[in-house]
């Protein structure tokens, strides 16, 4: 921590954070703790991008201040330009005219993006503390920096890279405006304590969580998955791209006795086929001609019933209606 | 449809129009009963008399607004728009000035990055006309002129220095504002000269050697005029707004048809009159006058008024005599815009062609009606008022700085002055 941080102090410490970093925008307006707008150069930036600036902060007692370094992540932009009158478009229009072949300007966009602050990192290494909350407001007239892949990669890991041996890591996709930067949570984390993945509908939680049960298939953590809609039945379909894993998969055991034989049509119904009037005076048939044995599986119980049905069709029905009864007891069981 | 239909139309439709209802209002503060029930049929037989004589003599002329034809015709030359700006501060020091000048160079047609150019051809933040740079002492409290002359010398040394440019020289050069400036209200015997620095960067010539009379406005001026009328490139000033109740271009017609013979003394001087009895000036009238597109034959004004009201020593010198006269014309670039002036000098190259590209311009913005370029650097040069604050900080810290390295007690309350910035601080009670 440097008390009294003097401007060349700021200076060389920029100087050395800028390695590599490249200038992409000035920080303009009114500028808070929580976020703030830059005017940002062409084409390099875009919206969902992490950025950072510095700024003196201070810190402990008074009048001590340290340089911080400001992250956050680019929210929207806004592009307009002012050189460029709406009532020469109109008049381009009118006359099928081109920008280019008249003197209108065209080339003096200006680019103005939100930053929503992340938090702040001290010293030179951003990936050397934890993300701390931003105390002060960001300086106007400050520059905003692209920081590299690394810095950012080392700014969400953390540590994690640093240590002997390096911890588990799961890989769950990139940032969503940099596919260089690769993220990843703590395996041990996700293991250990509970996790919670919220979304609106189609916002990919299922597909979030299949990513990580594949790595942590991956890295051989054993794993139970309750899975009542079948959404991860795939790992089971393509098990042999996990050979060092054995998926096996699980049913529920379902025993029909004289008291709760109404089970299988309650299970037909969860399925969401209804038997049509005649195919339920059939089935009524069926349950009456085949009594169930007293525990037995629910499995056995429907195979008999079919059975039944299929050498009563012999002898009296079409083919094709005992196919759609086995299909609804077989194909969903 | 006759010339005199077309003025009651346009009349019609400007009668409630600003312009219109101010000179409406003009006349009734001012005039007789009978001659503000008069005004629109009186303005409309005033405005047939003018069109007539302007008509019968040869003296409106007509472009064609056909932007199909004429863009393409232009491609890849090169025209630049001049504009400045001036920064707003308030200090009690003399004269500090920031002023920066802007110019938009475009080349239509063009489809590499080198198609438009946007550059700040001068920035003077400065006490201009201090003699040390530090503190101004000089006697001459009207700042607003002060700033006016250095703004209107930077954007002559400003085109200048476009000519001048072995990479991207204009074919046509565009300034915002008159192309020759009145200077006898800067030709007062107290009126500071500009610093010797401040003179070569206008003349674009750092061994350059002045007196003070040499730097002093009215002869930096017409330096700079004389050097870029020289160079042959044709440069215009464009008039945004006409201010000013007197009909200077209608009066030098009139005065140029009596000489011709055409009109009588007493007929030229009746119309005259008129004119200024209903508080028109060139651009009022010339707006019901004009149809789209029309433009007035061009006539040398001297924009310096009349002699007797130029300053010594400057007048007798003759130095004010030499200013070149403004070629000047008024054009209306459509019928739902008034007309605006344009300067050029007497020995202008392709006068109508430069016309054509400001019709061209101009109804790019077919409601404001003005050269969009000249929109476009004016948008540009603007000091926006975070630059001012910035000045005005810089000045008060090299103000405080000096003073304190000179140990002079005067120059030190000065900069106590300054920092304060209110006159009645308890700094400057006065003292027993």
């Amino acid at each position: 921590m440097d008390e009294g941080a003097t401007p060349k102090a700021e200076k060389a410490s920029n100087a050395g954070l800028r390695k590599g970093w490249t200038q992409i925008g000035t920080v303009v307006g009114n500028t808070s703790t929580d976020k703030f707008t830059f005017i940002l150069r062409s084409l390099q930036a875009k919206l969902g991008d992490i950025v950072a600036t510095r700024v003196e902060v201070p810190v402990g007692s008074h009048g001590a201040k340290d340089v911080a370094t400001v992250w956050g992540r680019i929210v929207s932009i806004d592009r307009f330009n002012p050189f460029f009158p709406a009532e020469a478009a109109q008049e381009l229009a009118d006359q099928n005219i081109r920008l280019l072949d008249t003197v209108l300007s065209g080339s003096r966009d200006h680019l103005e993006a939100e930053v929503l602050i992340l938090g702040t990192t001290f010293g030179d290494d951003p990936g050397a503390a934890q993300l701390s909350p931003l105390t002060y407001p960001v300086k106007p007239s400050a520059e905003v920096l692209y920081p590299p892949a690394d810095a950012v990669r080392q700014l969400l890991t953390g540590d994690d890279d640093r240590r002997k041996p390096t911890p588990s890591k799961l890989l769950i996709g990139s940032l969503i405006a940099r596919d260089d930067v690769s993220v990843f949570l703590s395996a041990k984390q996700v293991v250990s304590r509970h996790l919670a993945i919220l979304a609106m509908t189609g916002g990919g939680k299922t597909v979030a969580a299949r990513r990580i049960i594949r790595e942590l298939i991956e890295i051989g953590y054993p794993l139970v998955i309750f899975d009542p809609h079948g959404d991860y039945l795939g790992f089971f379909e393509k098990r042999a791209l996990f050979p060092k894993t054995k998926i096996r998969i699980f049913y529920p055991m379902i025993r029909v006795r004289s008291n709760n034989v109404g089970i299988i049509a309650d299970l037909i119904d969860k399925m969401g086929r209804r038997l049509s009037d005649a195919q339920q005076q059939f089935y009524s048939w069926l349950l009456s001609t085949t009594p169930p044995d007293d525990g037995e599986a629910a499995t056995t119980f429907i195979q008999r019933m079919i059975n039944k049905a299929e050498s009563a069709a012999k002898k009296k029905r079409p083919a094709r209606r005992l196919t759609t009864i086995s299909q609804t007891f077989v194909g969903r069981r | 449809m006759s010339a005199n239909e077309d003025i009651r139309r346009r009349i019609e439709v400007r009668i409630s129009q600003g312009e219109f209802l101010a000179n409406m209002l003009h006349v009734a503060a001012r005039q007789s009963d009978e001659v503000q029930h008069q005004f629109v049929s009186k303005l409309s037989s005033l405005a047939s008399v003018v069109r007539g004589l302007l008509d019968n003599n040869d003296l409106l002329c007509k472009l064609t607004y056909r932007p199909g034809d004429f863009w393409p015709g232009v491609k890849g030359k090169c025209f630049a728009f001049i504009d400045g700006g001036v920064a707003s501060i308030d200090l009690p020091s003399a004269a500090p000035i920031g002023i920066r000048v802007g110019s938009y160079i475009v080349r239509p047609g063009d489809e590499t990055d080198r198609r438009e150019r946007f550059n700040i051809e001068l920035a003077l933040v400065d006490d201009l006309f201090s003699k040390t740079g530090i503190l101004y002492e000089d006697d001459f409290q009207d700042i607003a002129k002060l700033r006016d002359a250095a703004r209107i010398a930077g954007e002559t040394a400003a085109a200048y220095r476009l000519t001048r440019a072995s990479r991207d020289r204009p074919d046509v050069i565009i300034l915002h504002g008159p192309l020759i400036n009145p200077v006898s209200p800067y030709g007062l015997e107290d009126f500071p000269p500009f610093s010797l620095a401040a003179c070569r960067k206008f003349l674009v010539q750092d061994t350059w050697q002045g007196r003070d009379s040499d730097r002093q406005f009215v002869a930096l001026y017409l330096e700079l005029l004389d050097r870029l009328r020289t160079t042959g490139v044709p440069v215009v000033g464009v008039v945004e707004r006409s201010v000013g109740r007197d009909p200077v271009v209608l009066r030098r017609i009139l005065d140029k048809l009596r000489d011709d013979g055409v009109l009588k003394e007493r007929d030229a001087k009746d119309i005259r009159d008129e004119i200024i009895l209903y508080g028109l000036n060139d651009a009022s009238l010339l707006d019901v006058v004009m149809g789209e597109g029309e433009y007035l034959t061009p006539i040398p004004v001297n924009r310096q008024g009349p002699d007797n009201k130029w300053p010594e020593p400057w007048k007798s010198d003759g130095v004010i005599e030499r200013y070149p006269k403004a070629l000047t014309t008024y054009l209306k670039p459509s019928n739902l815009v008034m007309p605006f002036r344009i300067e050029a000098f007497e020995n202008i190259a392709e006068y109508e062609a430069v016309l054509e590209l400001i019709l061209h311009t101009s109804r790019l913005l077919p409601s404001y009606g003005f050269p969009v370029g000249l929109d476009i650097v004016d948008r540009f040069a603007k000091v926006p008022s975070w630059m001012s604050r910035s000045i005005k900080r810089q000045h008060q810290i090299v103000l405080l700085k000096k003073a304190l390295e000179k140990r002079d007690p005067r120059a030190v309350a000065f900069a106590k002055r300054v920092l304060a910035a209110k006159g009645r601080d308890w700094l400057f009670r006065p003292s027993a």
